[in-house]
């Protein structure tokens, strides 16, 4: 099967005081969840504010749903009704109560529904007392109160995009395993035509409904595809200290300890391992995350 | 643009702003007008110029600063921006009508005493002018106590602008004309400069 792309981008280049984003290529593929990777400052943020049309001063060309560009996202008020964004901080005012942010988004978005909006309050437990409390203002909840908040107010609107800057931070486990489960509905609601692009630290607790995994270093993408597909290209070993000089050689990335050593492999260098005594695993997304960032950083390895 | 104005801006925003303020400085005029007597007048007049000041913080405080809060979930609706530019421009030409409104009642008893309809004028413009241009420098902070500080120093020129008025109260039609053409300008001037801030919000450099 053809996959066809929700975003795709090409040469997105942006450039800041010490820092460059330089994406060659970019592609969300269209009907997945797509988990956006990377060390603090590595540029994700720069990149979904970009995709999601916060920052206009970037190079490069962004293609959405397979016909706009991103002069369209400006123009036609279909491509930004169509993407949910929320990201960490800057996103409400902090004087706006629950029942302003309610009023805004209603006026800001013709799709937006106060029913589902007061539904999903309700659900994500967002007032204490339960309910619905629109007096309530948004800097006095917490910040994973606050991102309970962001994703009702933009999972109350009928978007085939949703563009989520760590979601997954601010919020305890259950919270997580709550996310999880709506960004799974989401998408499977969608029947193939709605998508989600999301940064996160939390790729354990994201694994599950991530399809698709983008790792980015030092503004650039250094790692892209499907999950199935990464776990196939990368391979978990665990071998003896007696073959840990050799191992060194071949393996992509490798931890050692006094008892042996353990690191990923790629498949292709698999035949280079023949004659020790290794174990194979299929790798975590976590773990080819961590071992792709690690081949990657600057950050003194020890 | 109405519509913008009252849901892009807090309920108690306005409330205060435009209702608890004026009905407070209009009670405290004519109470204190008893005690105070013409003082009361010159008293009244700074009270509306803080308020004036210090209220937007309330409203659009730090909207002007670099990153600004509550911008995003703006910048990712098509409209988003230009609903907030419009609440802004509301904002700005309601300024001048609420502080006639304040001016003209904290003004009775002066005018009851015989007191010039032309300098409550003259007061209103120069308020109008100093709320509107206070905007510029209010709006890039989000720290309440340098908004005080500002709106000290707002009120002193207010009063000054007064005591200076009241002197020249015989060329009022030409003090008329030149305040309201600052008036325009300066309204022109600063939503001119808060566009220009929501546009280059849009780009780090």
């Amino acid at each position: 099967m053809e996959t066809s792309y929700v975003v795709k981008g090409e040469n997105i280049r942006k450039k800041l005081k010490k820092f460059e984003l330089n994406v060659q290529e970019l592609k969300i593929p269209k009907g997945f969840a797509t988990a956006l990777i990377g060390e603090n400052g590595a540029g994700k943020t720069t990149l979904l504010n970009i995709i999601s049309g916060i920052r206009l001063d970037y190079n490069g060309q962004i293609t959405y749903f397979d016909k706009y560009n991103d002069k369209d996202r400006e123009k036609n008020p279909e491509v930004k009704s169509r993407i949910g964004y929320t990201g960490p901080g800057r996103y409400y005012l902090p004087q706006w109560t629950v029942s302003d942010i309610e009023e805004i988004s209603k006026l800001l978005f013709e799709d937006f529904s106060s029913e589902k909006f007061h539904m999903l309050c309700d659900e994500l437990a967002i007032f204490p007392e339960g309910g619905f409390n629109g007096s309530k203002k948004s800097s006095d909840l917490s910040d994973g109160t606050k991102m309970k908040l962001m994703l009702a107010g933009v999972m109350a609107r009928n978007t085939d995009l949703l563009i989520l800057d760590e979601p997954a931070s601010p919020l305890d486990p259950l919270m997580r395993d709550k996310l999880c489960q709506m960004i799974g509905e989401y998408i499977e609601n969608g029947n193939g035509e709605k998508s989600v692009f999301f940064s996160t630290h939390n790729i354990s607790d994201m694994e599950n409904i991530t399809d698709y995994a983008i790792i980015m270093e030092h503004g650039n993408i250094v790692e892209a595809g499907f999950v199935e597909d990464l776990k196939e290209k990368y391979i978990h070993i665990k071998g003896d200290a007696c073959d840990v000089e050799a191992a060194k050689q071949i393996l992509y990335t490798i931890s050692t300890n006094s008892y042996g050593f353990e690191g990923i492999c790629l498949a292709k260098d698999l035949d280079k391992l023949a004659g020790m005594k290794v174990t194979k695993e299929i790798p975590s997304l976590y773990q080819i995350s961590v071992a792709v960032m690690k081949n990657n950083t600057k950050l003194v390895m020890r | 643009m109405i519509r913008c104005y009252r849901i892009l801006t807090n309920s108690k925003y306005r409330l205060i702003v435009n209702f608890l303020i004026p009905i407070g400085i209009g009670i405290l005029a004519l109470i204190g007008e008893h005690f105070l007597g013409m003082l009361m007048g010159i008293f009244g007049f700074v009270i509306i110029a803080c308020a004036e000041t210090v209220g937007d913080y309330f409203g659009f405080g730090g909207i002007c600063k670099k990153g600004a809060l509550g911008m995003e979930l703006l910048k990712t609706a098509h409209d988003g921006t230009k609903y907030l530019g419009k609440a802004i421009l509301m904002d700005i030409l309601v300024r001048p009508f609420r502080i006639a409104i304040y001016v003209f009642i904290a003004g009775i008893p002066y005018m009851q005493k015989g007191g010039s309809i032309n300098v409550i004028v003259l007061a209103i413009l120069i308020l109008a002018c100093l709320s509107v241009v206070s905007l510029n420098v209010l709006r890039y902070s989000d720290v309440l106590q340098i908004n005080y500080f500002v709106a000290m120093v707002f009120s002193m020129l207010a009063t000054v602008g007064l005591v200076l008025a009241h002197e020249f109260v015989s060329k009022t039609i030409v003090l008329l004309i030149v305040l309201a053409v600052v008036l325009c300008v300066a309204i022109a001037l600063t939503y001119y400069h808060m566009e220009m801030r929501i546009d280059t919000s849009f780009r780090d450099e």
